[in-house]
């Protein structure tokens, strides 16, 4: 190699940038099969195939399947918060940006319900693929519960445990599943729980 | 196997409470060994050796070891809401005893975790959701809120989302689920989750 240089050779800097349109275009092929057929239904040779590598090349990115889940929910999660606070202005009330917040967070699960109710497969034995991005959202909503409390227009709540009240219940309601399994999705329930936690936090 | 007969005061009735017996002893050398050890951890041929009965004769009862965990739950929780019902008399508030009847049920969760974890995987798994022991509780919380709001001491909150509500988050936070993890054992969890609860209910 040549003599000491401050900028790296350009051919490392483009190795790194097509490991990263590889790495890319993997996580997008497992996204719009998740998305489009389910998780189970999807095979790791139906995902290397759509990004146009090898499963012997996608392995050098990924363990597993549920390695790849954990990185689509991942990047769902961000691209939710962005349009979320894309569209919060500081100057509404924080009622109106908690509900606002919860309705988008409903949206983004119907969005990619075969993402999250895979995810519920393998919640129960590894908490923690559950955990990052839920408590991400309940990290806003905690946010906005003190400003309000602060600002004396939301009652006194615990903030750090209403936020994750908030966010369990609309993610497994809006999913549909364990207590709030009913076979048949019911509208009605979003504006019922919209009341409910007007009812809760409302000063 | 038994010729029709007309019933007599033994055969029949015996066998019956035979069958019952073995039943009964498989359902408990499970519930044994799965809080002992978990749940993957115990054998359909630990089980039977426990119940003191061959491995042929569990399967005539149970076809999977799944069926077992289904028949573990559906007891403890009968139990369980049984002792809780005996305990809430008709004079007690229905503020309280839906506060009494979250603590019960919290420490069900907690004295039955690890069982209650295997089958939310496996429920979540099978998308049988109406399985989760939540929703009988649920159903009698809807029967105290409706008392509560015609007597004018619970918020008119709707019923039915509010009893799911309640029910859905206990049954996440004391499993440490989601957003709840690493949050179940924490006292504060209890109290701050009852504080919400009243805060919900109190007109």
């Amino acid at each position: 190699m040549a003599g000491p240089q401050r900028t790296p050779p350009t051919g490392s800097g483009r190795l790194e940038r097509r490991k990263a349109r590889t790495r890319a275009a993997i996580v997008e092929a497992a996204a719009s099969l998740f998305h489009d057929q389910g998780y189970d239904e999807t095979s790791i040779q139906q995902i290397a195939e759509l990004a146009d590598v090898g499963v012997g090349t996608l392995y050098g990115y990924f363990l597993s399947k549920e390695d790849l889940l954990k990185e689509v929910l991942h990047q769902l999660t961000s691209r939710a918060i962005e349009r979320y606070s894309a569209t919060a202005s500081t100057g509404a009330a924080a009622i109106d940006r908690i509900c606002r917040g919860l309705a988008t967070f409903a949206e983004y699960i119907r969005d990619n319900r075969s993402v999250m109710l895979a995810t519920f497969q393998i919640v129960a034995r590894d908490h923690q693929i559950d955990a990052a991005p839920t408590k991400q959202l309940a990290g806003i909503l905690e946010a906005i519960i003190r400003e309000g409390i602060a600002a004396g227009t939301l009652r006194p709540v615990p903030p750090a445990t209403t936020a994750r009240l908030l966010v369990g219940t609309y993610m497994q309601s809006t999913l549909g599943i364990g207590v709030w399994f009913d076979g048949q999705p019911d509208p009605g329930i979003a504006g019922d729980l919209e009341a409910i936690v007007r009812g809760l936090l409302v000063a | 196997m038994t010729t029709p007969q007309p019933p007599l005061t033994q055969g029949p009735g015996r066998l019956e409470r035979r069958k019952a017996r073995t039943r009964a002893a498989i359902v408990e050398a499970a519930e044994s060994l799965f809080h002992a050890q978990g749940y993957d951890e115990t054998s359909i041929q630990q089980i039977a050796e426990r119940a003191d009965t061959g491995v042929g004769t569990l399967y005539g009862y149970y076809p999977s070891k799944e069926d077992i965990l289904r028949a573990v739950l559906r007891q403890s929780t009968s139990e369980a809401l049984a002792q809780y019902l005996a305990t809430a008399s008709a004079g007690t508030p229905p503020i309280e005893r839906i506060c009494g009847g979250l603590a019960a049920f919290a420490e069900y969760i907690r004295g039955n975790r690890r069982v209650l974890l295997a089958s939310f995987e496996m429920v979540a798994r099978a998308r049988r959701y109406e399985e989760m022991p939540a929703r009988q509780l649920a159903v009698v919380f809807e029967t105290i809120i409706n008392e509560g709001i015609a007597a004018g001491t619970i918020s008119p909150v709707p019923p039915e989302t509010a009893a799911s509500l309640l029910v859905g988050a206990y049954l996440q936070a004391m499993l440490g689920i989601g957003v709840w993890f690493g949050r179940e054992d924490d006292p504060r969890t209890d109290r701050e989750l009852e504080a919400l609860v009243r805060a919900l209910l109190t007109p």
